[in-house]
């Protein structure tokens, strides 16, 4: 699940529209474009990438698990992002810096094999802060 | 059976002459040898008999040093038989009546050739094929009937198309004969080849005019009257047909000579042949017997190897020792008429196993190898034995079978020829991709790599198999008329090296600007790697600087080299080898205090694994202040400059290639190139820092140094050539500039120097006119390139930490600088690894 700058509202794609509690990360521009952090939400490594504007797209906000879902190794946060698809669909991608499949950024689907599957989490900017959004469990 | 005083030897073959110099040269005097031999010479090479008609003299294949031996107490007694062995006396009778008491006798009588007794055998004209004075006959009768027949061109015939058959015609060939050979099978050497095998052997006989009749027959042997004397004139097959014939030679097997044995009470096999033990020793144990008169485990054994393995077991038994022979496997490799053949292990093909194939009846090769669950059972090569040795070794077990397709290959084929393999070769060994499997799916529609990668599974394990991949994609869509995208990836409508070019002359220095002027969307895996290359290797800047950081791929991304469970591996320069005690112990000490696990690598350098990021600023604070730098063991870059120690130390050494392979080293560090580049000096010709291998090699001789080029090991090893000799040192380093600079300005993406040099067109001698002749004029840039390189390089973790704000980038969460995941590890041998796949955080 992603968001854009211009738009701090989490838009919901996912079944897991449920209630989040916001994690502030780091300020926005501790995080080069296009060059992945990992952060510690909720305890759990979260991959966060911000993709530099590019033809008609504009800079876009990404945040996956940082667990690697071929090798359970906490790496993906240090993969190579890139783009599939030509405008109007350009679909931003990163791939696993050990194996090198590719995940789609958004909703998280291998585009290489379709057993695998990375978690996404809703990010936004609030006052120039990169904030993570944690599932909370329902009481 | 320790210390006999006497031992009596029965045979001078080669076998028996093996035997007594094993003796001779463990026992010296305090044994005394008696050789019994029949031929009125001493041992001769049988095996290279043939060559005797190419010239080659009875001294040239002499095995036997009689002065020498004598001089060692060996007495020899040629033209001699025995006649009778007298068990009970220990002693043998020769046929001259002379009687000669022995301790130990040793039975190698060898055997005698086969001649089936089909009527007319006999008649004159007729030979077997075994001994020197069978030669001397055979071309007598030649020329003989060449004097008779005037004009007339002879014909000659050999009964067998087994290895000695073909080794008899080639001798008769050689004569000036018409040659035939009949064989009984419907192939040659039905013992050792297969039917595709035997098919592709039969084709280089046909190409030396020698005639084959399969499936003949042969029911009589005719003769006529030739001015008073009967000759032989042909054959007669059981169906009728008759073959022209002035000389016959049989060459149909050969029988053991046990005679004198079966005599005197011995042992003898169900198919010939005097019983032994592993010891070599018969019912007797006071005789023993070797070679092809030996029945070991019911079989005997009609090649040289098993006879000398014989020889020397019961040599070893004879004077205290306890070796032993436990038979032996039947492979062979030798020459055939100039032709390769070799067949080890299990050379039937059997049901059940999977055959790897190479055919081409082009060139007349033919390579079979049989594998069982994965491992080397056996096989057969005919027109090119490469890679025997190996083959053979993994059909015993002595080797792992690994990479076997590509030792299937024959020599000089290699990754560009990738479409020219059968289907069945695998082309991916991490997934058992076959290359027929790849054409299928093209077949069906894959038309890129990555589709065919996710189609096939072929490539996505270890990725060696993606060059040999991408040129089968390539070829196949030629040839089915689909024009080849030569574009780097989606992103990029241009080849790497057209990018180069258009980076090069743009003066680009960042990826928005090449990426914005040059291609669409973000990039990807590919393109970005390719970019973060080309802009390093035309500057020296910090990789990890500006937008070039998100362009580095997993290793270069952290300048160290991600395992598996996600943490580095860190691997200093060693320059050539050569490391001082005070930064060995620090490296020791730092794999202490961080618990890293270490191996020495293949490279001669250290590797120190399982750091994690935020530890490697840490460790190589430390390295640098024990004087070491960045070992680009992470980069697409200049690795390692091997080395032997030279003649600094070595005694044979004729230069000291241990100060060339540092300044080489130290030259070249931090050039970041399309792939990794390996290179080598050796202080000699004994080539023990294997510069051959490499992508360039330096080796010294008297008078400078050698210079190879292109070579590597990996997947599909190739051997560097030879590309200038005898340079000195100013025209080593200058040659070797324009080599490294031409390669990266025109190389694909991840190709090799070898790969990239297979395909230049005009090869070696189009390489000389570029970077010797200057024929592009392009030798000014590419000097100018390298110089700058080398005025700008700096180490790169240096570079990280003399600026916090870059060392800052080396922390594993962001928002927790404190906390690190924890791998999961466990002890093997004292140090510590990963745990087995999928146990980590």
């Amino acid at each position: 699940m992603t968001a854009i700058e211009q738009d701090p509202v989490t838009t919901s794609e996912s079944d897991s529209a449920g209630a989040v509690s916001w994690v502030t990360v780091c300020a926005a521009d501790r995080i080069r474009r296009d060059r992945g952090v990992a952060a510690l939400v909720a305890g759990q490594p979260v991959a966060i990438f911000r993709l530099s504007p590019v033809d008609a797209e504009p800079e876009e906000w990404c945040a996956v698990s940082h667990i690697d879902p071929d090798t359970g190794s906490p790496v993906m946060a240090r993969g190579l992002v890139g783009s599939v698809g030509n405008p109007p669909l350009v679909i931003p991608t990163v791939a696993s810096p050990i194996y090198k499949q590719r995940y789609n950024l958004r909703t998280g689907a291998c585009l290489d094999r379709a057993d695998l599957r990375l978690e996404t989490f809703p990010v936004r900017l609030h006052d120039g802060q990169v904030e993570v959004g944690a599932p909370v469990m329902s009481a | 059976m320790s210390d006999p005083q006497h031992v009596v030897v029965v045979g001078n073959g080669m076998v028996g002459q093996r035997f007594v110099e094993e003796l001779s040269s463990r026992a010296g005097s305090d044994v005394r040898v008696t050789v019994i031999g029949e031929e009125p010479v001493g041992a001769y090479d049988r095996v290279a008999l043939s060559s005797w008609f190419d010239g080659a003299t009875d001294a040239d294949l002499s095995l036997c040093d009689v002065d020498a031996l004598s001089a060692a107490g060996v007495e020899f007694r040629f033209g001699r038989r025995v006649d009778n062995i007298d068990r009970t006396q220990h002693s043998v009778v020769l046929d001259d009546g002379d009687r000669l008491g022995y301790d130990h006798l040793v039975l190698a009588t060898g055997s005698s050739p086969f001649v089936p007794p089909v009527p007319g055998h006999d008649a004159p004209g007729c030979f077997v094929y075994r001994t020197l004075e069978d030669l001397r006959a055979i071309r007598e009768w030649v020329q003989q009937r060449a004097a008779q027949c005037g004009d007339r061109e002879l014909s000659g015939v050999v009964v067998g198309g087994g290895l000695l058959g073909l080794e008899a015609a080639n001798a008769l060939k050689n004569l000036g004969t018409t040659t035939h050979v009949v064989e009984m099978a419907e192939r040659l050497m039905p013992q050792q080849l297969d039917v595709d095998a035997s098919a592709m052997l039969r084709r280089w006989v046909d190409s030396m005019d020698i005639t084959t009749h399969l499936g003949f027959a042969t029911q009589q042997i005719e003769s006529i009257d030739a001015a008073g004397t009967e000759v032989v004139s042909g054959l007669r097959g059981a169906d009728g047909s008759f073959i022209d014939a002035d000389i016959v030679v049989f060459s149909a097997g050969i029988r053991p000579r046990h005679q004198v044995a079966q005599e005197c009470g011995l042992d003898i096999g169900e198919r010939g042949g005097v019983v032994i033990d592993d010891t070599c020793t018969t019912v007797d144990p006071a005789i023993s017997a070797i070679g092809e008169v030996a029945c070991h485990g019911g079989r005997t054994f009609g090649l040289v190897g098993p006879g000398y393995a014989m020889a020397k077991a019961l040599a070893e038994q004879l004077t205290g020792g306890n070796a032993t022979f436990e038979g032996a496997d039947l492979s062979t490799k030798l020459k055939l008429l100039g032709v390769d053949v070799a067949s080890f292990g299990e050379t039937a093909v059997i049901e059940g196993h999977d055959q790897v194939v190479f055919a081409d009846p082009t060139t007349k090769v033919f390579r079979r190898v049989a594998m069982s669950d994965g491992a080397v059972v056996g096989g057969v090569l005919v027109g090119d034995a490469t890679n025997f040795d190996a083959l053979h070794a993994m059909s015993t077990g002595a080797m792992a079978s690994k990479n076997v397709a590509a030792l299937v290959l024959p020599d000089g084929l290699s990754v560009a020829d990738v479409a020219e393999l059968p289907d069945s070769v695998q082309l991916c060994s991490c997934n058992n991709v076959l290359r027929g499997d790849v054409k299928t799916a093209i077949d069906a529609g894959c038309q890129d790599l990555a589709s065919l990668k996710s189609e096939t599974t072929a490539g996505t394990g270890c990725g060696g198999c993606l060059p040999g991949l991408a040129a089968l994609l390539e070829s196949e869509l030629e040839q089915r008329g689909i024009e080849v995208d030569r574009s780097l990836c989606a992103h990029f409508a241009h080849s790497r090296q057209e990018l180069f070019d258009l980076v090069r002359f743009h003066r680009h220095t960042t990826w928005a600007e090449v990426i914005s002027a040059h291609g669409t969307g973000r990039g990807c895996e590919i393109c970005r790697p390719t970019v973060a290359s080309i802009l390093a290797s035309l500057s020296n800047g910090y990789v990890l600087d500006g937008d070039q950081a998100g362009l580095q791929d997993t290793n270069d991304h952290a300048l160290a080299n991600m395992q598996r469970n996600g943490t580095y591996s860190v691997v200093p320069r060693v320059p050539g080898g050569e490391i001082t005690p005070e930064q060995l112990i620090e490296l020791g000490a730092i794999a202490q205090d961080f618990d890293l696990y270490v191996k020495i690598t293949g490279a001669q350098r250290i590797d120190l694994f399982g750091a994690q990021l935020h530890e490697l600023p840490l460790i190589w604070r430390r390295v640098i202040d024990a004087g070491m730098e960045s070992g680009h063991a992470y980069g697409k870059a200049l690795r390692t400059v091997k080395s032997c120690v030279g003649d600094t130390w070595c005694r044979y050494g004729v230069q000291d290639s241990v100060t060339m392979a540092i300044e080489i080293e130290r030259r070249y560090r931090g050039l970041r190139a399309p792939h990794k580049l390996k290179s080598a000096v050796s202080g000699c010709t004994r080539e023990c820092a294997e510069a051959q291998s490499k992508d360039f090699g330096v080796i010294a001789t008297e008078v400078g140094w050698n210079l190879y080029l292109a070579g590597n090991g990996g997947r599909v090893p190739r051997h560097a050539e030879l590309f200038a000799a005898d340079l000195d040192d100013d025209t080593l380093i200058r040659t070797i500039d324009r080599f490294l600079m031409f390669y990266i300005r025109t190389a694909d993406r991840l190709e090799r120097t070898s790969t990239w040099f297979e395909k230049l067109d005009g090869g070696m001698e189009y390489l000389r006119s570029v970077i010797v002749d200057d024929a592009l004029g392009i030798c000014d840039e590419l000097d100018a390139d390298m110089a700058a390189h080398v005025e700008t390089y700096e180490c790169e973790w240096a570079a990280t930490l003399a600026d916090p704000a870059r060392a800052a980038e080396f922390v594993e969460f962001v928002n927790a600088p404190e906390a690190t995941s924890t791998p999961v590890w466990v002890t093997e041998r004292g140090q510590r690894i990963p745990a087995p796949a999928g146990a980590s955080t």
